[in-house]
């Protein structure tokens, strides 16, 4: 551990040369910690958003989220002023109204929340009410579910972090 | 003070909803003292309604004679609910005590969960038939406090495990939806015309 500690920042050649000294250890722990050390960038980006407060939707609201008031609750616990990572682990549901107010606070404030954890169920629900929120906007029929390709102006953090 | 006599009698559910329109015909806001002293069996049809009533126009009633029945209403927090989650043990039981959701109240969404939880405990469902749960009764719910215009909103849900289903019931005593197109839309319908328009689709909600 704390050799491999000493080496980060080497090349990735002399990180795989300690890799081999190592083969007879536990392999799959030692594989993690090069390879992430043979990611920079994500790293970096990593440290970034651990800086910001986590939120645990399930603990703080509720496991099954189905109002449009939870963001005005939310916002009601955290300061307004601090970037917030919404941890959804554990939530299991989350309504349409709930869905369209929290990606409308998040098109109002930009860079302000930031999602992670997210179940499918969650996930195609977000995807869903700003795929129609955009047709509406620009006056298209609504939303087909056979094509239901959306670019989202929100990510998913839960692998970079 | 109105006196009202409470029937429940069978167990269908056309019988619950006689019970349901014998005892609130006719009323608006009346202040009103129940009679439940010869019911033998209350459904979540009637109580309900009957809680909602008594809390917001401050009615009485009187107790049911069968001990069976009063200590099931004691259990259920008839009439006036709670307005917190239920402490873990109260979680696995066979009911959600009568719930009252208020608008302002952060514990709302974790009531709301235990509800649904309730239902997921009894069928076991799949994440698929999980959601096809979720999506109408957190609809249900939300519809309460943006189109009723209520503060409060009601809910109850009793598991029959042998006769394998469970009872879930909301009420609100906000405007209607007659009143709500009328407002909202200026659209004149009755009761019943107001329903068949919301079954069909038509929304008073303006575009998100």
């Amino acid at each position: 551990m704390y050799l491999i500690r000493y080496l980060r920042g080497e090349s990735g050649v002399v990180i795989r040369n300690i890799y081999k000294l190592f083969y007879d250890m536990d392999e799959r722990a030692i594989k993690v910690r090069v390879k992430s050390m043979l990611t920079p960038k994500r790293k970096l980006k990593s440290r970034k958003y651990r800086r910001m407060r986590v939120v645990n939707v399930a603990k703080m609201i509720a496991p099954i989220v189905g109002s449009r008031d939870f963001v005005n609750s939310l916002l009601m616990k955290i300061d307004k002023k601090d970037k917030v990572v919404l941890d959804f682990k554990n939530v299991e549901f989350l309504s349409r109204s709930a869905a369209h107010e929290l990606l409308k606070y998040m098109n109002m404030n930009p860079n302000k929340i930031y999602l992670r954890n997210l179940s499918p169920s969650v996930r195609t629900m977000l995807e869903l009410v700003e795929s129609q929120s955009k047709k509406e906007n620009e006056g298209q029929p609504t939303y087909e579910l056979e094509n239901h390709k959306v670019n989202t102006k929100w990510i998913d953090i839960t692998q970079i972090m | 003070m109105l006196f009202i006599e409470v029937y429940s009698e069978g167990s269908s559910l056309f019988d619950h909803l006689k019970s349901l329109y014998k005892t609130f015909r006719g009323l608006r806001n009346d202040k009103v003292c129940f009679d439940l002293r010869n019911v033998n069996w209350l459904s979540p049809l009637i109580v309900l309604p009957l809680s909602a009533y008594i809390a917001e126009t401050d009615s009485r009633y009187l107790h049911p004679i069968s001990n069976n029945v009063s200590s099931y209403l004691t259990t259920i927090a008839f009439p006036n609910g709670i307005n917190h989650v239920p402490s873990r043990s109260h979680q696995f039981r066979s009911y959600i005590p009568i719930g009252v959701l208020e608008r302002e109240n952060p514990e709302r969404e974790k009531l709301e969960s235990s509800f649904v939880n309730m239902v997921y405990k009894v069928l076991k469902p799949t994440v698929e038939i999980k959601n096809a749960i979720s999506y109408p009764v957190t609809e249900l719910v939300d519809n309460i406090f943006e189109h009723s215009k209520a503060n409060e909103g009601y809910v109850f849900a009793q598991h029959y495990a042998q006769k394998k289903f469970v009872d879930l019931c909301i009420v609100d005593r906000g405007r209607g939806i007659s009143a709500s197109y009328k407002e909202e839309k200026n659209l004149e319908f009755n009761d019943g015309e107001a329903i068949e328009k919301a079954l069909e689709g038509l929304s008073v909600k303006k575009r998100i």
